[in-house]
C-alpha cells in the first residue's frame, strides 16, 4: 500500500519524463560531453583552458584601460554592473512615484514603460539601433544639442560606445519588469504600516528605509535573480543592435557561443561556452529557488 | 495635560460627510469610548485626532495645543501630537523582532541605545513579553501580538492613547481577558485614552465615558450608567443593551394610559404630569422598555395590577442557562423579555406579563428624542 502510494505520482510524471529524455537530458549531457573533445579526441580541460584564456572571453590586456572589446565574459559582467542597479532603481522609483490613485495617467505611463517587456526582443534590438543612430536617433541628437560632439555619433558603429548602447537600451526593455514587480509589491503592503510609522514619528525617508524597503525584500530577491539571469542570457538584443561588433566590442557570452557554433563551426568551443553560461546562470537560479522556499 | 477637545469638527470626503459637527471633550486620564455601528464616523474621528486625517472644519486641541484648524491653516502632523495609536490590525512590522517593534518609536527619536534598552525591558516586563523579545510577530499568538502593539504605544509615554478596535481580531475568550487587562493598564498608566469600538459590551465594561455616534453625528456622551439608564434618543436606547430595548408605538389618553391597541398601560402620576405639561395628550408617542424590565406574571404577582399587565403569546424561548430570552406577541405587537431561569414559560403558551412602569422610557415619535 505504502509503496504504490509513493510510486503513483511518478506514474503520472512518466509521459513528461519520457519526452524530457531526448529533448532535454540527452542534449545537456551531449553538450557537456562535447566540451571535453576536440576533433573527436578526448582532451580533458584543454578546451576550457583555451576558451577562458582567449581574448574572445576575457581580454585583460584591454580591460579596463582601453575601450572594448574586453571579452564576452567581462562584457556580461559590465552589463550586470550597470543594468542591475539601474533596473532596481528605475523600476522601484517609477513604482513609488506612480503608486496610488492620485496620479493622473499613472496607468498610461506604466503601460509605456511596460511596452519594453511586451515587444519582441528582436524589435527591441532594432529600436536600440535607431535610438543610437546619428541623424535618426534621439540619443545622438541630444548629445549634439548639448554640444558633446564625441557622443553625437552612431553609437553602435564604434567600439567605445557599442556595448553601452546595447546596455542602455536594455534598461528600457527590462525596467517594465521590475516596475511591475515593485508595483505589485507596494500594493501588497498594508496602509496601516505606513500610518503606524507616521504616528511613531518617522519621516518619509525613515518610512522607506524601515518599512517599505524591508517589506519589499522578497520582490527585490526576485528582481535581482531574474535580472541576473536575463543579463547572463542576453542574446537577441545584441544580435540585432550591434551583432556583437564592431570587432567584438559588444560581444556577450551567448552570442560568442553562437559565433563559435555557427560562424567558426567550432562545436567544442561552443559547448564549452554553453557549459560555462549554464553554470553561471545556475547560481542565481538556485539562489532564487532556495530563497523562495 | 492630556485632555482632548474637539470643537465643531466636520469631515467630508468628496460628497460624503463622514463626521458632522462633533464637539467632544475628553478629560485628562479619562477612558473615552467612541461607540457606534460601522460607518458611523467613529474611526474617522479617531483618525482626525491622530492627524492621519485633516478635518474639513472645526478645531482639535490636544492638551493646550491647537493641532488642527483648517480655517487658520493649522495642521500639526501626527508625530508632533504626542499621541500613540494601536491599530485593529496591530500593524506590527513583520521583519522586525518584538524588541525592534517596541523600540522603533524611540529609535526614530534618536534616543540612546542604553535608554532604549532599559525602556523596552521595562515595558516588556509590564506586558509579560520579556520571553518573547527575540521573536518575530508571525511567531506570536493573537493576544501576544496585541500586547506588542500596546507596548509600542506605551513606550513613547504619550499624553494620549488612541485605539482603533484593538480587540476585534481576538477570539471571544481572549477578548474578555484583554478587556480587563487593558482597563487595568490604562488605570495604572493614567493616560487619556480614546478607544473606538462597535462592541457595546467593551464600551460598557471599559469606558469611564461613552460617546455614542451614528451617521456621523454624536448622539450622546455620558458614563455607561447614564447611557444605559437615560438614553438621549431612540438610537442610543436601541443600540445599547442586548437584546435591545423594545419600542411600542402608542397614543397617550386623557386618563393617563398609553394605548397600544391590543392593550394599555397606565403611566405613573409624575410621568403623566410631565407629558401633560409638554402637550402630548392625545398624541402618538413611543414607549421604550428593556427586556429585563418585563416580568413573567406568574413570578411577579406582587408587582402586577390591572394598570401594568397584559396577556401575550410566547413565540420563541431561548434558554441561555442563566436567563431566558422570550419573544412575545400581543396581536400585532411583538416584544422581547428576559426572564429568570425559574420561569417555566413554553412556546405557544398564553401568559400574563408585567411591565415595570418605573423603568419605562418615553420618546417623541417624530424627533426620536427621549422625553424621559
Amino acid at each position: 500500500m505504502r509503496k504504490s502510494k509513493s510510486l503513483t505520482p511518478l506514474f503520472f510524471l512518466l509521459p513528461a519524463l519520457i519526452l524530457m529524455v531526448p529533448f532535454v537530458i540527452y542534449p545537456v549531457f551531449k553538450t557537456v560531453y562535447l566540451s571535453f573533445f576536440l576533433d573527436d579526441k578526448f582532451v580533458g580541460l584543454e578546451n576550457y583552458k583555451n576558451v577562458l584564456l582567449s581574448p574572445d572571453i576575457v581580454n585583460l590586456d584591454r580591460f579596463p584601460t582601453n575601450s572594448p572589446p574586453w571579452g564576452a565574459l567581462i562584457h556580461n559582467v559590465v552589463w550586470i554592473a550597470i543594468h542591475l542597479p539601474a533596473t532596481i532603481f528605475l523600476g522601484l522609483g517609477i513604482a513609488l512615484l506612480l503608486r496610488g490613485k492620485e496620479i493622473k495617467g499613472a496607468s498610461i505611463i506604466k503601460s509605456i514603460v511596460f511596452l519594453g517587456m511586451v515587444i519582441p526582443m528582436i524589435v527591441g534590438g532594432l529600436i536600440i539601433r535607431f535610438l543610437f543612430e546619428e541623424g535618426a536617433g534621439v540619443i545622438p541628437a541630444i548629445f549634439k544639442a548639448l554640444g558633446i560632439e564625441g557622443l553625437a555619433i552612431t553609437w553602435t558603429a564604434y567600439p567605445k560606445t557599442a556595448l553601452f548602447a546595447a546596455i542602455l537600451g536594455s534598461i528600457w526593455i527590462w525596467t517594465g519588469f521590475s516596475m511591475l514587480m515593485y508595483s505589485a509589491g507596494l500594493a501588497s503592503i498594508p496602509k496601516d504600516y505606513y500610518e503606524a510609522a507616521l504616528i511613531d514619528g518617522a519621516n518619509r525617508f525613515q518610512i522607506f528605509k524601515n518599512v517599505t524597503w524591508p517589506l519589499l525584500k522578497p520582490i527585490t530577491i526576485v528582481v535581482v535573480a531574474m535580472t541576473l539571469l536575463w543579463d547572463l542570457k542576453i542574446f537577441d538584443v545584441v544580435y540585432v543592435a550591434t551583432g556583437g561588433g564592431p570587432g567584438g566590442a559588444s560581444m556577450v557570452l551567448a552570442l560568442q557561443m553562437w559565433d563559435y557554433f555557427a560562424r567558426a563551426l567550432n562545436y567544442n568551443y561552443a559547448a564549452v561556452v554553453a557549459v560555462l553560461l549554464t553554470t553561471l546562470t545556475l547560481i542565481p537560479a538556485l539562489w532564487l529557488i532556495r530563497r523562495r522556499e | 495635560m492630556g485632555e482632548v477637545k474637539l470643537l465643531g469638527v466636520w469631515k467630508k470626503f468628496e460628497d460624503v460627510t463622514a463626521v458632522k459637527d462633533i464637539t467632544l471633550e475628553v478629560k485628562d486620564g479619562e477612558f473615552m469610548i467612541l461607540l457606534g455601528p460601522s460607518g458611523c464616523g467613529k474611526t474617522t474621528t479617531l483618525r482626525m485626532i491622530s492627524g492621519l486625517e485633516e478635518p474639513t472644519k472645526g478645531q482639535i486641541y490636544i492638551g493646550e495645543k491647537l493641532v488642527a484648524d483648517p480655517e487658520k491653516g493649522i495642521f500639526v502632523p501626527p508625530k508632533d501630537r504626542d499621541i500613540a495609536m494601536v491599530f485593529q490590525s496591530y500593524a506590527l512590522y513583520p521583519h522586525m523582532t518584538v524588541y525592534d517593534n517596541i523600540a522603533f518609536p524611540l529609535k526614530l527619536r534618536k534616543i540612546s541605545k542604553q535608554e532604549i534598552d532599559i525602556r523596552v525591558k521595562e515595558v516588556a516586563e509590564m506586558l509579560g513579553l520579556t520571553e518573547l523579545l527575540k521573536r518575530k510577530p508571525r511567531e506570536l499568538s493573537g493576544g501576544q501580538r496585541q500586547r506588542v502593539a500596546l507596548g509600542r504605544a506605551i513606550i513613547r509615554r504619550p499624553h494620549v492613547f488612541l485605539m482603533d478596535e484593538p480587540l476585534s481580531n481576538l477570539d471571544a475568550k481572549l477578548r474578555v481577558r484583554m478587556r480587563a487587562e487593558l482597563k487595568k493598564l490604562q488605570r495604572q498608566l493614567g493616560v487619556t485614552t480614546i478607544y473606538v469600538t462597535h462592541d457595546q459590551v467593551e464600551a460598557m465594561t471599559m469606558g469611564d465615558k461613552i460617546a455614542v455616534m451614528n451617521a456621523g453625528v454624536l448622539q450622546q456622551v455620558g458614563t455607561p450608567e447614564e447611557i444605559y439608564n437615560r438614553p438621549a434618543n431612540m438610537f442610543v436606547a436601541g443600540f445599547i443593551g442586548s437584546p435591545p430595548m423594545n419600542f411600542l408605538n402608542g397614543t397617550l389618553t386623557e386618563g393617563g394610559f398609553v394605548d397600544f391597541g391590543p392593550f394599555k398601560l397606565r403611566l405613573l402620576k409624575d410621568q403623566f404630569a410631565l407629558l401633560q405639561e409638554k402637550g402630548y395628550v392625545g398624541k402618538n408617542l413611543v414607549l421604550g422598555i428593556r427586556p429585563e424590565d418585563i416580568y413573567d406574571g406568574s413570578l411577579a404577582q406582587e408587582r402586577a395590577s390591572e394598570n401594568n399587565m397584559t396577556r401575550a403569546t410566547v413565540e420563541i424561548v431561548e434558554n441561555l442557562g442563566g436567563e431566558r430570552i422570550v419573544y412575545l406577541s400581543a396581536e400585532d405587537i411583538s416584544f422581547t423579555a428576559k426572564f429568570p431561569p425559574e420561569s417555566k414559560v413554553k412556546e405557544g403558551q398564553k401568559i400574563e406579563i408585567v411591565f415595570d412602569m418605573k423603568k419605562i422610557h418615553i420618546f417623541d415619535k417624530n424627533t426620536k428624542k427621549a422625553i424621559f
